[in-house]
């Protein structure tokens, strides 16, 4: 009990204390009131910076400004100015400048007039219209343009092709930002850093050495060389240490791409050593095997625990036994795929379990595999329950087989050696597809008792039609120490019901904490990286 | 040793790779994340092809010589298989008119004339009698014999209306009657099918979903481990 205790504990202290603190600081700041909440290098593949805009959930819009880098939020009623220092002025004071807020014109837009024409902004539905008020000419037809995403490019400034300077350009259409507040975070992904990078060092070495070697040929003179060598090595100390990015605003809506404005800034590339955006995954893993080491360590020193008992499971002896009465075979279905698949590997210990009970009572055991490795564990698996219990000769091996890696083509085999064979028991465990009702379907019709277990949800809805008993979720994991009656197995099951009650616990937490008006909890919750 | 080989190997390995999505460096990244592991795989997978290859002849090959039931069909699976694998790898790349060549795997080969038109069809076949097994599995799922089954039985009929303009058009008859959406009381509500459907899909049946993904995430986590650790031994077969 006071370990139990101690290990809810513990994982509370870690999710609420230790995990909110382990997010990374800013490194990279100042882009037009945005504050860097992330900066990652993965290496070889893109850097991804992150942006937050505002830790306010109800700021709900904003306008980006490219002269006075400010930004303009709208936050229910009132509208701001945000400065890159981040400081917050209220509506009646966004006058000046080139880009005015004019008025709110209901609840959910905002309109914003430029020299060039005004815009009309819909912030909760996600959505802008551009008005040519002043014209009279609505510009979209439509009334307005769906913003699918909206992102933030990155590109080495050193390396801007012509065309996408051209691109650029046609910010000028389009000169005001709009961002949809529904995406807080933005990333920016620049490919291939490293080579962009070695490029533009390349290049500024093999322009020292046209220098030298003009300086060698005699068309430059000394002074001027020396100036050029000065400027030449000033730059490679800028690409090495201050990598310079120019900032594109890139909005995909149903009217096609906008690209809006350019910023620069130096940004400092460096791989960063751990991925801490999977800290909570680790966190919740260790503490989970810790829970798991425990129990398994007291069962080990005798405690006992009360395992509900799982219809499912229970019918497996009964299942068997039919089979064996009716001196029909039991067909085990281990799922459509790869060994690398988890629900795949309980499948595979089911089947070990399954096999020696068959193996007892002598019945033949045919188990079509849908993959090749797969296949080649499975044979084994079933080999060496056969030879455990003592009935070696009883091994068919050919009933042990590879049938095909094609979906419904695996399908109508199954369906074709139920409709021969007669199994008195189909099993299917492991992870299906669209294939499953047609197999269990006819499993059905065949008049075999049928046992399913799957972690496909899709599925199981289809099983629990066609099948005696369905094994659901982690029931599919739990199957084999089950069957086993191995206490020591027995114990891992009490670990993932204590797993369970911890996230039943934050579950209730949060629920009771939002109702009395309390939101850093699900705040925390809501911010875990995916 | 037999066993205590595979098991270190799960250990040591399991322990690695547990670890290895969390760092980022190069090495890692280049080495343990993505080429390694895709590797292995492709080199294990080419020896497993042949095994099973292997073991689906010898099953044909045995049922021909016990003459056991329905044995023509393994006769059948057996020429197919000669077949394609001699069109694929043997069989020259002669013309044999109408565009098409004799050999090979190419778009306008036999090989891929047979895939498409036999293979492919039959596929799309089998996938197409799917919805004549959820008719008949609906059927025998929504026979109001229990209240759960009457529960489930409304429930699916309500989404089922919710989901087509039947659905729609109910509603919008309704809210005539009850003169708009400026009436006060808005009973009409209790026939937006549309809007119930959405409910009962965003709320209980997301809720369940969610119910079981924890179970399911939970029960993944310890099989891992149990393996990794060596406390579940039954994927090598035995228990010693």
């Amino acid at each position: 009990m006071i370990l139990k205790r101690f290990g809810l504990v513990l994982l509370i202290l870690l999710c609420v204390f230790v995990i909110p603190f382990s997010q990374q600081s800013d490194r990279v700041k100042g882009i037009a009131g945005l504050t860097v909440e992330d900066f990652k290098y993965d290496h070889g593949a893109s850097v991804i910076i992150r942006f937050k805009l505002s830790p306010d959930d109800n700021i709900s819009l904003f306008d980006y400004d490219k002269e006075k880098l400010t930004a303009v939020y709208k936050d229910g009623d009132t509208v701001f100015e945000l400065s890159p220092e981040g400081k917050l002025s209220a509506y009646e004071e966004l006058q000046g400048g080139e880009t005015k807020a004019i008025a709110i014109t209901d609840e959910n837009s905002l309109l914003v007039r430029n020299p060039v024409r005004y815009y009309r902004i819909y912030a909760k539905i996600g959505a802008l219209v551009e008005e040519d008020i002043e014209g009279g000419k609505c510009i979209n037809p439509d009334g307005f343009n769906e913003v699918r995403n909206i992102s933030i490019i990155g590109l080495p400034k050193y390396t801007y092709e012509q065309s996408v300077l051209d691109d650029i350009a046609l910010k000028d259409k389009f000169r005001l930002p709009y961002y949809n507040m529904a995406n807080k975070e933005y990333e920016i992904r620049l490919k291939n850093l490293d080579d962009d990078k070695k490029m533009l060092l390349d290049s500024l070495k093999e322009e020292k050495k046209a220098i030298k070697a003009a300086l060698k040929a005699g068309d430059l003179n000394k002074e001027e060389a020396k100036a050029d060598l000065a400027e030449i090595k000033a730059q490679i100390k800028e690409a090495k240490n201050n990598f310079m990015m120019s900032f594109t605003v890139v909005v995909e809506s149903t009217s096609g791409i906008l690209t809006f404005g350019e910023y620069y800034e130096a940004i400092h590339p460096r791989v960063e050593p751990l991925n801490l955006d999977k800290s909570w995954v680790y966190l919740f893993s260790i503490a989970f095997i810790i829970m798991l080491l425990i129990v398994y360590k007291l069962t080990k020193g005798g405690k006992e625990y009360f395992i509900r008992p799982i219809a499912g499971l229970s019918a497996v002896e009964e299942a068997v036994g039919r089979a064996t009465e009716m001196g029909r075979p039991v067909l085990y279905i281990s799922g459509l795929s790869s060994i690398s698949d988890i629900a795949t590997l309980a499948s595979i210990n089911i089947l070990g379990q399954i096999a020696k009970k068959v193996a007892i009572y002598e019945t033949p055991l045919i188990v079509p595999a849908y993959d090749p490795i797969v296949f080649t564990v499975i044979r084994e698996v079933v080999r060496e329950a056969y030879i455990d219990v003592g009935k070696p000769d009883a091994f068919q091996e050919e009933n042990v087989f590879y049938l095909t890696s094609a979906q419904f083509a695996y399908a109508a085999g199954v369906n074709g050696i139920m409709v021969r064979e007669k199994p008195a028991t189909v099993f299917y465990m492991g992870m299906f597809f669209a294939e499953a009702l047609l197999m269990s379907e006819t499993g059905n019709q065949v008049g075999a008792i049928q046992i399913a277990g799957t972690d496909a949800i899709t599925q199981v809805p289809f099983f629990i039609t066609s099948c005696d008993y369905t094994l659901i979720g982690e029931e599919l994991y739990a199957a084999s120490a089950y069957l086993s009656r191995d206490p020591l197995l027995l114990s891992t099951l009490k670990a993932q019901d204590y797993g369970k009650q911890v996230i039943m616990l934050i579950i209730i937490i949060g629920i009771v904490l939002e109702l009395m008006g309390v939101h850093w909890f699900t705040y925390i919750l809501q911010n875990i990286p995916d | 040793m037999k066993r205590q080989i595979p098991l270190m190997l799960v250990l040591t390995l399991g322990i690695i790779y547990f670890f290895v999505p969390l760092v980022s460096t190069p090495w890692v990244v280049d080495n343990l994340q993505h080429e390694v592991f895709e590797k292995w795989l492709k080199i294990i997978g080419v020896f497993a092809v042949i095994m099973s290859v292997a073991s689906l002849w010898r099953r044909n090959a045995v049922k021909i010589k016990r003459k056991s039931g329905d044995y023509a069909y393994s006769y059948l699976e057996l020429i197919g298989m000669v077949l394609m694998a001699a069109l694929a790898i043997i069989a020259p790349k002669w013309n044999i008119g109408n565009g098409m060549v004799l050999g090979g795997i190419a778009g306008n080969s036999v090989y891929n004339w047979i895939f498409m038109n036999m293979q492919v069809p039959m596929q799309a076949t089998m996938f197409s009698m799917l919805a004549f097994y959820i008719a008949s599995a609906a059927y025998r799922s929504f026979r109001a014999r229990n209240i759960e089954a009457t529960l489930l039985l409304i429930t699916a009929a309500i989404v089922m209306i919710g989901r087509v303009p039947l659905g729609e058009n109910i509603y919008q008859f309704m809210l005539k009657l009850n003169g708009g959406e400026a009436a006060a009381f808005q009973w009409s509500r209790m026939f937006d099918f549309q809007g119930i459907t959405q409910f009962i899909l965003d709320v209980p049946n997301a809720a369940t979903k969610r119910a079981i993904g924890f179970g399911v995430a939970m029960g993944m986590l310890a099989t891992s481990l149990k393996i990794i650790f060596g406390i579940e031994k039954s994927w090598l077969g035995g228990t010693e």
